[in-house]
């Protein structure tokens, strides 16, 4: 992702003029069951601690897909969920319908800004 | 023959020699346990805890053959910084078949009358009995006493993020990601950065920021950390864009 879709000039300029960009690994959230015990030892250790109750890390952990090693978001300024995207899927989707992954993104994300709630079709 | 006020030149005497202690310590956890059950990663250490070498290493190393200015980066030298990584490991690669992201920059930092501070940042793996291990990064200074030309403080280490480097078991085809303490090489001590004032200089994160971008392009993308964005993003009334991922977007771990 990082290498593809992430390094595509139209996406870049995209997501710095519309979004207040972030990243976060599962790990730190939580989200890997063998990892939390280990990682919060430590950060006891260290004194320091990773703040997961405020509501932006809320609206990430609501937003994702089970079983996926990486989730993109679309997330209100008020921290409302208005898309989500698991990468598996994205890929899967891209290569199936044979679309260049950028414009696939960058569909995703105008569509999120739109109301579209895209990701959310199987809940509704 | 008209040079430019802001660039300095920086040399090493060659003839003297540096004492580099390299530390591996042993690795803390993994996500599935390969630290435990690889015997290859459970004795990862370093390979040679103390090495002289000559200041020609890091003359050729990391050192520009043209004047520069601060916040100009330019490329390290390979042969010399494998050299220096085979202090830690004796089968380091700078070529990296699992990653997406190769080299070694080096950037000018500070400098004044007495010294020069170079921040530099490797990317490479150690090949291991039946798999390899890539660090996050190695990130590292070089403080150099400009009128000596001698090394005054030399350290290349693995960041101590949460998770910080990738492996891969072949003998099972699977890879793993955990948390290594201390991988570093060391020579002299940051005291001599103590109390001086620069002539010229910029920010150790902008140092990081003109390095990482010779890495990645994805980090053209302005990304803040979460603790930014909660503030941020209300204040601007702009949306987030969040990607919750396995591995850190910004180094060699993911």
């Amino acid at each position: 992702m990082r290498a593809g879709v992430l390094s595509d000039e139209q996406t870049i300029k995209f997501l710095n003029e519309n979004f207040i960009n972030t990243w976060v690994p599962n790990a730190e959230l939580g989200r890997t069951p063998s990892l939390r015990d280990p990682i919060a030892k430590r950060r006891e250790r260290e004194s320091k601690t990773f703040n997961t109750t405020h509501p932006l890390a809320q609206a990430i952990m609501e937003g994702w897909t089970e079983g996926s090693p990486v989730d993109c978001l679309v997330i209100s300024h008020d921290f409302a969920l208005m898309g989500k995207q698991p990468l598996n899927d994205f890929f899967d989707d891209t290569w199936g319908r044979g679309i260049p992954e950028a414009e696939s993104y960058l569909t995703f994300l105008i569509d999120s800004l739109k109301g579209k709630s895209p990701g959310f079709a199987d809940e509704t | 023959m008209k040079t430019n006020p802001n660039k300095i030149t920086l040399n090493l005497n060659s003839n003297a020699e540096v004492n580099v202690k390299g530390f591996i310590a042993p690795i803390e956890y993994t996500q599935y346990n390969f630290h435990i059950e690889w015997e290859a990663l459970a004795n990862l250490r370093v390979a040679e805890p103390e090495k002289r070498y000559d200041a020609s290493i890091f003359l050729h190393a990391f050192l520009p053959d043209e004047a520069v200015s601060v916040g100009e980066s330019w490329r390290i030298e390979e042969d010399s910084a494998l050299t220096l990584l085979k202090q830690l490991h004796t089968d380091p690669h700078l070529e990296m078949d699992a990653e997406d992201s190769q080299g070694l920059w080096a950037c000018l930092r500070a400098y004044n009358n007495e010294l020069a501070e170079i921040v530099f940042r490797i990317h490479a793996e150690f090949a291991l009995k039946g798999g390899w291990f890539t660090p996050s990064q190695f990130a590292g200074h070089l403080v150099i006493d400009r009128t000596k030309e001698k090394i005054v403080f030399f350290q290349m280490h693995v960041p101590k993020s949460t998770l910080n480097f990738d492996v891969g078991w072949d003998t099972i085809g699977c890879t793993d990601i955990g948390f290594c303490p201390q991988i570093e090489l060391r020579a002299g001590t940051q005291e001599v950065l103590r109390d001086k004032k620069s002539i010229k200089s910029i920010t150790q994160a902008e140092a990081e920021r003109a390095l990482i971008l010779r890495f990645y392009k994805s980090e053209q993308i302005n990304w803040v950390s979460l603790e930014e964005a909660l503030e941020i993003a209300p204040a601007e009334q702009k949306p987030i864009h969040a990607i919750s991922i396995d591995g850190p977007l910004a180094d060699e771990s993911c």
